[in-house]
């Protein structure tokens, strides 16, 4: 009997299975002087903009498309680092929002405004797909999410009365008046950039954050502090799915012709890569994942299916010896627990030390 | 032994006779007992039923609790955890109804029923390990922002006052807990006693008006243990709201709770002050050595 009226706290202590592999997020920042912040910002805003006028235009092109995916990564983040869910669909939203937004422009909708509509939208799909976190976690969730994925992706190539279909849709460019087309979607992308992360910045690292994560650990005990476990659940996928979506809209003015086949599992994989590598449950390991994975390609981009194994190897890396991803590699180096993990010979004082 | 499954099971053929002799006469006295007739109570539970699949787990507990502090003893597998799980709406029971403050709550969802002012803590403590002790209080506080997350988001005035606000209540509980100055490490820095007393802080930020605390004091040290009483007997002093421990630490329950209720096999089968509950025979039986524990 005494199994049975605690049977509750034991099944949840079980359920947070794969969820419980991933990285977690990591403390707030400590709190620097407001001078150096605001320095350090200005700085950082200013090399963005200035980069245009001083590099050629594929290193302007490699610039863009890694903003482009630290700000799909950090959404990725917010559903799997942070909020503990594995959802699969990540590349599915990308895609509706490279869609979305393509196909209102072309029919006469302003550049500017199909962003955040194609964000509202993908938030609503993200929700829907979210359901079954109703009652799955863990890997059923994620298999139950790849398949509406899936969906989504089947679903791009079946409608080609509007969206092109298999062959694909030719993207109209938006340009500031003045200005290249690839130096305006560069500047869209910086200034969306900026404010993404800012805003994930200020929620995250604020009540939204810790009662994500809070929902995270406890599960549905979350419940006893008044909190729906289950509306917050929703909401990371919604937030998650709107920022992939952005993000979407300005790869596919990157890109300047998309089909659906971009759009599957050679994008879905990349971005676990950028998660994981990057560091899931931070807000650099987004930019540090991203500006890996551009690298990785550009590096491989002669070898063909290297590429994938590349990929593999570094998402295998990753969560074997790093699990913190790049973020944390300067603690991990500090710590020399990295050489630890390889031999085995250190393993257990390391997680002794976590443990107290 | 008490928790010899054969017991219930033989006392269920004459069931009427078991009710007529004990709980019936004891339910009257335990209700004059626990509740000043005239005050609501902070919770009553009437009629209790709880069963998985053909295990009788509770059966038909009535209780009711007033503010201060609320002892609900009884051996390994009496159905303890249960009662909690039934008031705080993890469990819908089959029979029976609960109320809070007078209003019935039987059936809602956890979520709500914490909203109305019910905060709980579970056996082990489940804290964000990277998140700083102030941090995780601070979601107790969960039903006390009246900003949502849009307003965070744009960094209202009201939002931030708000954040500020509650985070200096969570810093005051920590304070009367005895863990104030090392408010910022994070939790899972802290040793299993501390983690659990974070727990407890948590679950009080909500300001409830009744506390269903599930062994907070297991495995906790001496030094533990008196911060936690310190706390909390602070605590109840400011709010005079309703506390309900779970403990097997019989000594604490007396030192700390002027009512107790004892559960055995899902029935109460006393209650009242510990004094007399805790020598009464049919407990000492039911425990097999309480007397012992109590008297050292």
């Amino acid at each position: 009997m005494s199994e049975l009226s605690t049977r509750l706290e034991v099944e949840l202590a079980d359920e947070r299975g794969i969820e419980r592999t991933l990285g977690t997020p990591r403390a707030a920042p400590p709190r620097r002087p407001l001078l150096l912040k605001a320095a350090a910002l200005v700085l950082l805003i200013v090399a963005l903009f200035a980069l245009p006028f001083v590099v050629n235009s594929y290193l302007l092109f490699v610039a863009n498309l890694t903003l482009v995916y630290a700000i799909a990564t950090l959404g990725f983040d917010i559903l799997v680092g942070w909020s503990g869910q594995i959802g699969l669909a990540h590349a599915a939203l990308f895609a509706i929002g490279a869609y979305g937004s393509t196909i209102a422009y072309a029919h006469g909708v302003p550049f500017l405004l199909t962003l955040p509509l194609v964000g509202i939208g993908a938030a609503l799909v993200a929700v829907l797909i979210g359901f079954p976190a109703i009652r799955l976690t863990g890997f059923f969730l994620a298999i139950a999410t790849l398949a509406f994925g899936f969906v989504i992706v089947e679903g791009l190539t079946a409608a080609d009365g509007l969206t092109g279909g298999g062959a694909g849709l030719s993207v109209q460019i938006w340009r500031l008046p003045g200005i290249t087309g690839s130096a305006s979607t560069y500047f869209l992308t910086a200034a969306v950039a900026v404010v993404t992360f800012f805003l994930a910045r200020r929620a995250l690292y604020g009540r939204f954050g810790r009662t994500l994560q809070t929902v995270r650990h406890l599960g549905p005990l979350v419940g006893s502090l008044g909190v729906s476990a289950l509306r917050y659940r929703l909401v990371a996928f919604g937030v998650s799915g709107a920022i992939a979506a952005i993000a979407g809209a300005l790869y596919a003015q990157l890109q300047t012709f998309i089909f659906p086949a971009m759009f599957d599992f050679n994008l879905l994989v990349p971005f676990l890569v950028m998660v994981f590598v990057g560091g899931a449950g931070s807000l650099l390991g987004p930019v540090l994942g991203a500006a890996f994975a551009v690298v990785l390609v550009e590096i491989f981009q002669d070898f063909g299916d290297y590429q994938a194994i590349a990929y593999g190897l570094a998402l295998m890396l990753a969560i074997t010896v790093l699990r913190g991803g790049l973020v944390s590699l300067g603690k991990e180096v500090r710590d020399s627990r990295l050489i630890g993990r390889l031999t085995g010979r250190r393993a257990e004082k390391g997680a002794v030390q976590r443990a107290q | 032994m008490p928790s010899d499954p054969q017991l219930p099971a033989a006392g269920v053929p004459e069931d009427g006779v078991h009710d007529a002799v004990v709980p019936d006469d004891v339910a009257v006295e335990g209700a004059g007992a626990l509740a000043e007739p005239a005050e609501t109570p902070a919770v009553e539970l009437s009629d209790i039923h709880v069963a998985f699949g053909g295990n009788v787990v509770l059966d038909g507990v009535s209780l009711s609790v007033g503010s201060g502090f609320t002892g609900l003893i009884g051996p390994n597998g009496a159905g303890k955890t249960t009662c909690l799980n039934v008031i705080s709406g993890y469990l819908r029971p089959g029979a029976g109804t609960v109320r809070l403050g007078g209003q019935e709550i039987t059936g809602r969802p956890p979520n709500r029923v914490a909203a109305l002012g019910v905060s709980r803590t579970f056996q082990a403590p489940r804290l964000v390990p990277n998140l700083s002790a102030v941090a995780n209080v601070l979601v107790g506080a969960h039903r006390h922002f009246r900003r949502g997350h849009f307003a965070e988001l744009f960094g209202s005035g009201q939002a931030r006052r708000q954040e500020r606000e509650q985070e200096a209540r969570a810093r005051d509980l920590l304070d009367t807990f005895g863990l104030g100055t090392n408010a910022d490490r994070p939790a899972g820095s802290f040793p299993i006693g501390s983690q659990k007393i974070i727990e407890v802080s948590r679950a009080l930020l909500n300001d409830p008006s009744l506390a269903l605390l599930d062994e907070p004091a297991a495995g906790l040290g001496a030094e533990d243990v008196d911060r936690l009483v310190t706390g909390l007997t602070a605590w109840v002093g400011r709010s005079d709201g309703a506390v309900v421990i779970i403990e097997h630490d019989l000594g604490l329950i007396s030192r700390l709770c002027p009512q107790v209720a004892v559960l055995h096999f899902g029935r109460i089968i006393r209650s009242g002050r510990p004094d007399d509950v805790l020598h009464d025979d049919l407990v000492v039986e039911a425990y097999l050595g309480a007397d012992f524990v109590v008297d050292r």
